[in-house]
């Protein structure tokens, strides 16, 4: 096996052991820079096609993106009665753009911090954003997420996080104070998603997302779906509202998703419950009651 | 095993496991705390080591097959989803299953009344017995078990018992040793012929994620070809990275028609305690399958034969 054909995630990151390393077959180095915040670089890779690597962290893939990106917006959508103004924090790549858009909102507004991981996603990730940025209804600002909200009051439906894992340039957004600012920036009925770790590898973290959701909104339900690409887990999407998202049925969501139609690879009603299914050692590891 | 060491930035003297998880293409590095076990049976080569992560772990021909920390998804998974749908289980049969932990679970339940593990590695099961305590919990000793090392098709060829359940927990399909006799069709009427009239099969049957499902679908389709009743069930299991796949043949009773209520009061009644992932509320969201591998299940037109037979990593 010679050296230059796989790339292994290299993870400096407080919550890892550092123990399990994730390697990639690797076709082709396509891209590498160094934003002000970080390093990106994008790969062309046997098992997934191209990935985006922030920091050494592997992010999105071409095959994959789909998984992820439709669980961290739809269970949030579909809850919502009707979401007409979303806000997605992060989300560089552009694929939760993408899957909100597949929803007859009235506007979208995305802040993402870092221009260049937009930037190299429109290059050489097209193929996840497909062509969402283009859309009359989405408003791309370059700025923070922290301070952006501190603008609005009673505004948004959805708000949608999706940041890198909170070491370097997401740090900030994990803390109490910013989602008590995104509950102020939401409508009283409004629903926050927020990309929370693996279930796994990266317990601490998805807890810590739970309890101080849990501490701004009274409903908070964890979804889980499996994304291969990241550090060994399932991935956990966290949902919170003030509305009791836990008596919202199978029969309501059913109805919307035949509704709208949307056209969706992984997501659908039985997907939905079934991924809120937490097994009994992860609700004692999270501490959930 | 051979330990792994290109990458530079690796601490010195740090030991280090390369597993190819999900296909050729994609690899786990696993950091080696101690090594116990290193052994070539007349069968397969074992290895037993201690991971940082997973605490100790069985690998057969390098291939990762259970680790301490995570083993009783994959037991939990194989062994009550299938062993509740039948009303009354007392007569089970596990082929492979060498490290205990299937048996370990099966026996929890308490109207088991005779178990019979059948494994063609007498050396494995005897290493899993002495350096894997924490999986199998004693359960060799249970008076219960009968542990046979044989070859499993041979076995239920020749066995003149009746089952109510048998469980497949074996390696991937493949030619040494010659499990992939183990993953056919005609393999599958034998077990059909040993299962009582209201007898299920339940089975690991490899990954089933949306890039790699192949393994998984097929096994589907080659035991729907002898099943009137086949489930699949997806798992995910941290020490494989992967969503793993189950599957429960059946004659009569249909493991997704269980109600919760029914699945407690089961339960309760074998004093069937202390799992950690297996509950009556998680057994329906196991079958739910996202639609990628529901359409590989259709699409997969490929029954496994005898003279036709399936190898991973072929």
């Amino acid at each position: 096996m010679k050296k230059e054909e796989w790339l292994f995630q290299v993870s400096n990151i407080p919550y890892d052991p550092d123990v399990v390393k994730n390697g990639l077959r690797i076709k082709k180095k396509l891209y590498f820079t160094r934003s002000p915040y970080q390093k990106i670089e994008v790969y062309d890779t046997l098992p997934f096609g191209r990935v985006l690597v922030l920091d050494g962290i592997f992010q999105t893939s071409e095959k994959e993106e789909f998984i992820y990106h439709e669980m961290l917006v739809h269970p949030a959508m579909f809850y919502c009665a009707n979401p007409e103004k979303v806000l997605i924090i992060g989300g560089g790549d552009g694929g939760v753009l993408e899957e909100v858009l597949k929803h007859p909102v009235e506007r979208v507004w995305m802040v993402e911090i870092d221009k260049k991981v937009i930037e190299v996603s429109k290059k050489y990730l097209s193929s996840i954003s497909k062509g969402a940025f283009k859309d009359k209804r989405a408003k791309l600002i370059i700025g923070d997420g922290v301070k952006f909200v501190k603008n609005y009051q009673n505004f948004f439906d959805v708000i949608i996080l999706d940041l890198s894992d909170p070491w370097g340039p997401a740090r900030k957004v994990v803390s109490l104070k910013f989602y008590q600012g995104v509950k102020k920036a939401l409508k009283k009925n409004g629903i926050i998603s927020v990309q929370g770790g693996c279930l796994f590898s990266q317990r601490e973290f998805a807890s810590l997302v739970f309890h101080r959701l849990k501490r701004v909104f009274s409903s908070v339900v964890i979804h889980k779906a499996p994304v291969l690409l990241y550090d060994v887990g399932e991935q956990n999407f966290t949902v919170a509202s003030d509305v009791n998202l836990k008596k919202i049925s199978l029969k309501q969501i059913g109805k919307k998703f035949k509704k709208l139609n949307l056209d969706l690879k992984y997501y659908n009603p039985e997907i939905h419950f079934a991924s809120a299914v937490l097994p009994k050692y992860l609700m004692e590891e999270l501490k959930i009651k | 095993m051979k330990p792994f060491s290109f990458i530079r930035k690796f601490p010195k003297n740090s030991k280090w496991i390369l597993e190819f998880t999900q296909g050729p293409h994609s690899a786990h590095l696993f950091q080696v705390k101690k090594t116990l076990v290193h052994k070539k049976t007349p069968f397969q080569t074992v290895d037993i080591v201690e991971l940082f992560r997973y605490g100790k772990t069985l690998f057969l021909d390098e291939r990762l097959q259970i680790s301490q920390a995570d083993e009783f998804l994959y037991h939990e998974s194989i062994v009550h989803p299938a062993l509740l749908t039948h009303p009354n289980p007392q007569k089970v049969l596990i082929i492979g299953g060498a490290d205990g932990g299937t048996a370990y679970q099966t026996l929890k339940h308490k109207s088991i009344e005779k178990l019979f593990l059948v494994d063609i590695d007498a050396q494995l099961i005897k290493l899993c017995q002495k350096f894997l305590p924490e999986i199998n919990r004693g359960v060799f000793k249970n008076p219960k078990l009968k542990v046979m090392p044989a070859d499993g098709r041979k076995f239920l060829s020749e066995t003149r018992e009746k089952f109510d359940v048998v469980i497949s927990d074996l390696t991937a399909p493949l030619l040494e040793p010659p499990s992939y006799l183990l993953f056919t069709e005609e393999f599958y009427r034998i077990v059909y012929d040993k299962l009582d009239k209201q007898g299920i099969f339940s089975l690991q049957a490899d990954g089933a994620n949306h890039i790699n499902n192949k393994t998984f679908a097929a096994i589907h389709k080659t035991v729907g070809k002898v099943f009137p009743i086949v489930k699949g069930l997806r798992v995910f299991i941290p020490s494989y990275d992967d969503c793993w796949g189950f599957i429960i043949a059946s004659k009569k009773y249909d493991p997704t028609l269980l109600e919760p209520t029914e699945i407690k009061t089961r339960m309760e009644k074998r004093g069937l305690k202390g799992l950690k992932f297996y509950d009556e509320k998680i057994h329906q969201s196991l079958f739910v399958l996202p639609k990628a591998i529901q359409t590989a299940i259709a699409k997969q037109k490929r029954v496994i034969k005898d003279n036709k037979p399936l190898v991973s990593f072929e």
